[in-house]
């Protein structure tokens, strides 16, 4: 059983490829940062990229409790890559990722992707974050090394990151803490779906209400009005309005998107009737804060 | 938190694994909505 602590984090281990659930973002260059990568994928270009530094070994240590990971993808993993995924579960015998609940780091193994299992749990176990404080370490460990995970964008004018923090493990925290970041602030989502827009898809959050676009990596061309259960990342540039669809999507059979807006709104209800959210931080209880659209969104998706 | 973690740790986790009918190369298609909690009563002041 090999743990990530073990890993070698050579130099060249550290150009490996991260792959994103059907996102790929692959180091290109030493200046490379998480929102470079993200709009190099964003224009579905294949060198969009992204390091992972020798320092997540020493932060998926700090990191550790009982929950393994896994990646839920059509992708395969190479061996040796690092894929940053959600949690996992059985299915069919075998463990796959499923994206949902907490992000974390999990280390490839090779083989064909057929969705099932791009990883190679006997060599490997992962650890992922069990719950809202998740982070916490790479917060403080980021915040340790003068690198800002909040404000990862380079500012304009001045020189990113700044020279106290341009030593390769400093500078290489930083992208990795975003991308951690970025994934581990998401959550797996209820949409419908309102149709293509060139390699972007259109997008409704049933529990917010709010409207997306959204690159999808893996282009399901399905008709509008599907549901959609994936985790769909914020837009990765300051200002952006493309948002990315980071999980190969599930798409709800025999559950039409003003279904999936009706489950929203009562399951809110459900809760605002006592039932406590026991995932949730502490007084979580009584209502579910994602829940904000109400039944105007039930109204408005229903499609044609 | 219901989106991310559910009712319970386990709760989407469940969901996707059992209600799992296929998957093709960009969808993995799943049958139905996950259960709803069960309503509670408001325990007194």
């Amino acid at each position: 059983m090999m743990s990530l602590s073990q890993v070698d984090w050579s130099t060249s281990t550290w150009r490996r490829a991260v792959r994103c659930s059907g996102v790929h973002w692959r180091k290109r260059s030493r200046g490379a940062t998480f929102q470079a990568a993200a709009e190099n994928a964003l224009h579905g270009r294949e060198d969009a990229s992204l390091g992972i530094p020798g320092k997540v070994a020493e932060l998926g240590a700090d990191v550790a409790t009982e929950a393994e990971i896994m990646l839920a993808s059509d992708q395969f993993a190479p061996e040796g890559d690092l894929v940053l995924g959600g949690d996992g579960a059985q299915r069919d015998g075998a463990e796959v990722g499923t994206g949902t609940g907490d992000a974390g780091l999990a280390l490839g193994s090779g083989g064909e992707g057929d969705g099932c299992t791009p990883l190679s749990r006997p060599r490997f176990t992962l650890h992922s974050v069990p719950h809202t404080h998740a982070l916490s370490p790479a917060l403080r460990w980021t915040t340790a090394t003068g690198c800002s995970s909040t404000h990862p964008r380079r500012p304009s004018g001045k020189r990113w990151p700044p020279a106290s923090s341009r030593s390769g493990p400093r500078r290489a925290s930083t992208r990795s803490s975003c991308a951690i970041l970025a994934i581990q602030g998401s959550r797996m989502g209820l949409y419908g779906q309102l149709g293509r827009s060139g390699t972007c898809v259109r997008l409704r959050d049933l529990a917010a209400g709010d409207r997306l676009l959204a690159f999808d990596p893996v282009s399901h061309a399905g008709p509008a009005g599907e549901a959609w259960y994936a985790r769909v990342l914020p837009a990765p540039l300051m200002g952006g309005e493309r948002h990315v669809a980071v999980t190969t999507p599930y798409v709800l059979t025999g559950v039409g998107a003003a279904d999936a807006a009706r489950f929203m709104w009562r399951a809110a209800t459900a809760s605002e009737m006592g039932g406590r959210l026991r995932g949730g931080p502490p007084g979580s209880r009584g209502h579910v804060p994602e829940v904000r659209a109400g039944p105007a969104v039930l109204a408005e998706v229903r499609l044609p | 938190m219901f989106l991310k973690y559910g009712p319970d740790p386990l709760y989407w986790l469940k969901y996707v694994s059992r209600s799992g009918r296929g998957y093709q190369t960009n969808a993995i298609f799943l049958a139905g909505l996950p259960a709803i909690p069960a309503r509670r009563a408001r325990p007194p002041a």
